[in-house]
């Protein structure tokens, strides 16, 4: 059923290791104001508490959060509103080449 | 004296000399200097010192090459490497170190030596047998010319899967100066044309094998020791993914915060990555996971593609860059066979794919035309002109000719300004990292030993919490690129795997002093006398550039990289400049306690690191 | 498929990565602290052009040909849950079990002349414990 105040839908895309497997995307909406760390909070307990424990706790995470390619700075999470349409991808911060 | 971890000998070979007499000798290992350089880099790097002289071409006889491995070589512990030492050709002979994994590695110890030196030139193509104590020069014609796959498959069918194979391709013959050197088949020495200095030699091969043993001196602790590192991998932050997917991981990563080169280092950013990346990898070519002697980690990916007409160990991240974004393909399959072809060849797929999208963007602005490239429409993304210039490249053929002496002297010869773009120092080929997107890569590319290298520090992505340091300025790069060059080299002496010891164990300094503690019974070692032996092998090997001519104005970046910003990612914009760039050098020499001016090490840090009476000519 | 009657290593190769820690750790095990693949029980052949490895070790034959074609009885069900093992002293190193063994997996110690076969460890086998890539495994009694 469509959400009355759903503004638009974005993708999340998990580059690493979440829930079980790596490399598969889903779709949420939106609401007004949203912003990553909202719409993280929005999902299931066990993939938000893992997103939470890699992501969003450690100061320094191993992890992190692009927004349509590229990183974004931790800060952004909880500022930036989303609009819709963005992809947002979570990848290791494994630079070993 | 019983020797634990070490084989206890270098073997030298002198090819030269005529109806195949070869002059062969042992030599223990000096005890006494031992401690001060254990192995791998660091004694390797004092044997090249003490055998040549500025004078020595790369190319001369007596320019040795120098198989060396360490005390943790072969032994139950984690990966084991070998390392290539000589002087490169790329870089008018400075100082070269060029590790692989492989199966060799432990065949040199297991045969009786801890490094094996080669000089001479043999009388006519030949490849090297060494069993155990039996060392023999065997005619090699019929091997000359031949592939490095159909080489080893042949010294394999003759001599019996025992053997373990050291070999080079066309492009090591044809003496070009990124030739690598292959072994077992998918694993390179590939950087600085270590290949070129073996054709040099009339070595088209070496065939070993070994039936003796490495004395381990706590193997019960060591048991327990594998234990934890297992344990430590289980709970580590990328172990899975390393193995999943290998190096090419770093394509998502490396993505993402726009320091992928891309079109001959025009952009940090590609449109066509997702068609390349890891997961497309994964998709449409992988078939099984190769790992090296003694890893619990296989990282590496064999992969079939083109309709199963090609099949390879690959591509590594680095020939994901070069021979994909870089030249502008994004075909995964293509670049899978551009890995097989270099491999096949005995090519360097960094300097080559490097060199490649140099010479499309001369040809793209003009500066080069079709009758410079025999027609090719050498524009980027046109894949089979890349799988054309790598033929061309190994057999000095056509605008390959032009292109093999290097992206440094292809500039000089074009001209028009060329330079400008000809990304490489001293002579060697950028890889994988857009120093404009992260500065301190800069800075690491213009210190690294062997030239523009991503091997001896990496700092891109380090989080800060384990070094404060500004990502598009000065501060805090200096240190913390020390810092990295210095955490390498204890593993480079053992040699060990050092991207297993990072991303699946996530070894610190102690784990490293804890492994010769248990393989080589050294009791007292610490993490002090590591990290200063570390600084040591570090400014030994600067000592050996600086005795070849370079100097402060050596360490530096090409000028696109230097003054141009990139139009796209998180550093578009950011210019690193003279100012940003000299700043972090003037701290790291004074960090390393190097001469400000100079970059040549002083008296005081030769001192200091006992290094004074290893130098014998230093003045 | 038959009830096993011993216990033996279990391979399968598909898992194999041709690292042959197994080797390593096997012949360090068994001589007390030397590392020589020459001497390991179990060996890795290593087909490079399709990257096919297969471990090899001794399968704890129900009904050993070693056994009987040894010419001095110096194999005997007197290991780990009755499995054959080597009486290395009594060994005169006529390699008949060697050319017995329908999987080839009795070695030949060419430096003390004497064969070599796996004896489970006495019931932890060393390679299994470090292979993690589940390549080997051990295979209890039925």
């Amino acid at each position: 059923m469509e959400n009355r105040d759903e503004i638009g839908r974005v993708k999340i895309h998990f580059l690493a290791p979440f829930g079980g497997k790596d490399n598969w995307e889903i779709e949420i909406s939106i609401h007004r104001g949203d912003t990553v760390r909202d719409i993280f909070q929005r999902l299931p307990q066990p993939l938000y508490e893992e997103i939470y424990r890699k992501v969003l706790q450690p100061e320094h995470a191993r992890y992190g959060v692009a927004l349509n390619g590229t990183m974004i700075p931790p800060e952004e999470l909880s500022t930036r509103p989303l609009r819709g349409g963005e992809k947002i991808s979570l990848l290791a911060r494994l630079v070993g080449g | 004296m019983k020797m634990e971890g070490y084989a206890g000998k270098i073997l030298y070979v002198n090819v030269s000399g005529p109806g195949g007499n070869l002059a062969v000798r042992t030599e223990p290992l000096d005890a006494t200097i031992l401690r001060r350089l254990i192995g791998g880099r660091g004694y390797g790097a004092y044997l090249l010192y003490q055998l040549t002289t500025p004078a020595t071409d790369p190319f001369h006889p007596e320019n040795p090459i120098i198989f060396s491995t360490g005390p943790l070589t072969g032994t139950p512990l984690a990966g084991s490497k070998f390392v290539t030492i000589t002087k490169s050709p790329l870089t008018g002979g400075l100082f070269l170190d060029s590790y692989s994994g492989g199966e060799v590695a432990g065949e040199i110890k297991f045969a009786g030596y801890d490094h094996i030196v080669i000089q001479g030139r043999a009388p006519r193509p030949s490849y090297l047998l060494i069993d155990d104590d039996r060392v023999e020069l065997r005619d090699g014609s019929s091997l000359w010319g031949k592939t490095t796959l159909e080489a080893e498959a042949m010294l394999k069918k003759t001599l019996g899967p025992e053997y373990k194979i050291i070999v080079i391709g066309p492009a090591g013959e044809n003496g070009v100066p990124f030739s690598c050197i292959c072994t077992d088949y998918y694993h390179q020495s590939g950087r600085g044309g270590a290949g070129a200095v073996m054709g040099s030699k009339n070595l088209k091969a070496l065939a070993i094998r070994g039936t003796r043993g490495i004395s381990i001196a706590d193997a019960r602790g060591l048991a327990a020791f594998r234990a934890y590192l297992a344990e430590r991998f289980r709970k580590s932050q990328y172990g899975e993914l390393r193995v999943k997917y290998g190096t090419p991981y770093t394509t998502v990563s490396v993505s993402s915060i726009g320091v992928l080169p891309t079109r001959n280092f025009q952009q940090g950013t590609f449109e066509g990555i997702e068609k390349i990346n890891c997961f497309s990898m994964k998709e449409k070519i992988w078939v099984s996971d190769h790992g090296c002697l003694g890893c619990v980690a296989p990282c590496m990916n064999f992969v079939r593609a083109r309709k199963g007409r090609v099949r390879v160990v690959g591509p590594e991240y680095e020939t994901i860059a070069l021979l994909g974004s870089n030249v502008g393909v994004d075909d995964i399959e293509r670049i899978a066979e551009f890995n097989e072809l270099c491999d096949a060849h005995g090519l360097d797929t960094i300097s080559t794919g490097n060199v490649i999208a140099f010479a499309m963007e001369c040809y793209e602005r003009g500066l080069i035309d079709r009758g410079a490239t025999g027609g090719l429409d050498l524009r980027f993304g046109n894949a089979d002109a890349v799988a054309e210039m790598i033929g061309q490249i190994a057999m000095r053929r056509g605008l390959g000719d032009l292109l093999a002496d290097g992206v440094k002297k292809a500039a000089q010869r074009i001209g028009k300004g060329s330079s400008h773009f000809a990304i490489h120092v001293k002579g060697m080929e950028i890889p994988g990292y857009e120093p404009r997107g992260a500065f301190a890569m800069g800075l690491a590319y213009a210190t690294a030993t062997r030239g523009g290298c991503h091997r001896r520090a990496k700092p891109v992505e380090i989080p800060q919490d384990r070094f404060r340091y500004d990502n598009f300025g000065f501060e805090g790069n200096a240190a913390m690129v020390k810092k990295l060059q210095d955490a390498r080299e204890p593993i480079h002496c053992g040699i060990l795997c050092d991207a297993l010891l990072r991303f699946c164990f996530e070894a610190e300094m102690k784990d490293v002093a804890q492994m010769y503690r248990l393989v080589v019974g050294w009791e007292d070692v610490s993490v002090p006398e590591l990290s200063q032996l570390a600084e040591r092998i570090y400014t030994l090997t600067r000592c050996f550039n600086v005795r070849e001519g370079i100097r402060r104005k050596d360490d530096t970046l090409p000028p696109r990289l230097l003054y141009e910003p990139l139009p796209d990612g998180p550093g578009k914009g950011k210019i690193i400049g003279d100012e940003t760039f000299n700043q972090m050098l003037s701290e790291y020499y004074h960090l390393r306690g190097w001469d400000p001016q100079t970059g040549i090490p002083t008296r005081e840090t030769l001192k200091r690191l006992e290094l004074l009476d290893l130098l014998s000519d230093w003045a | 498929m038959k009830a096993k009657k011993y216990p033996s290593i279990h391979i399968d190769s598909q898992k194999c990565s041709g690292c042959r820690l197994c080797e390593l750790v096997c012949s360090t095990q068994k001589s007390a602290g030397v590392t020589n693949p020459q001497k390991s029980r179990i060996r890795v052949e290593v087909e490079h052009r399709e990257n096919q490895n297969v471990p090899q070790v001794c399968q704890q034959c129900d009904d050993p040909p070693c056994v009987t074609a040894c010419p001095v009885g110096a194999i005997s069900r007197s290991g780990f849950q009755g499995i054959p093992v080597i009486d290395r002293g009594a060994c005169t190193g006529c390699e008949a079990c060697v050319q017995v063994c329908p999987y080839r997996v009795m070695f030949f110690d060419r430096e003390e002349k004497v064969a070599l076969k796996c004896d489970l460890c006495g019931g932890e086998p060393e390679c299994v414990k470090n292979c993690l890539q589940g390549a080997i495994r051990f295979d209890a009694k039925a």
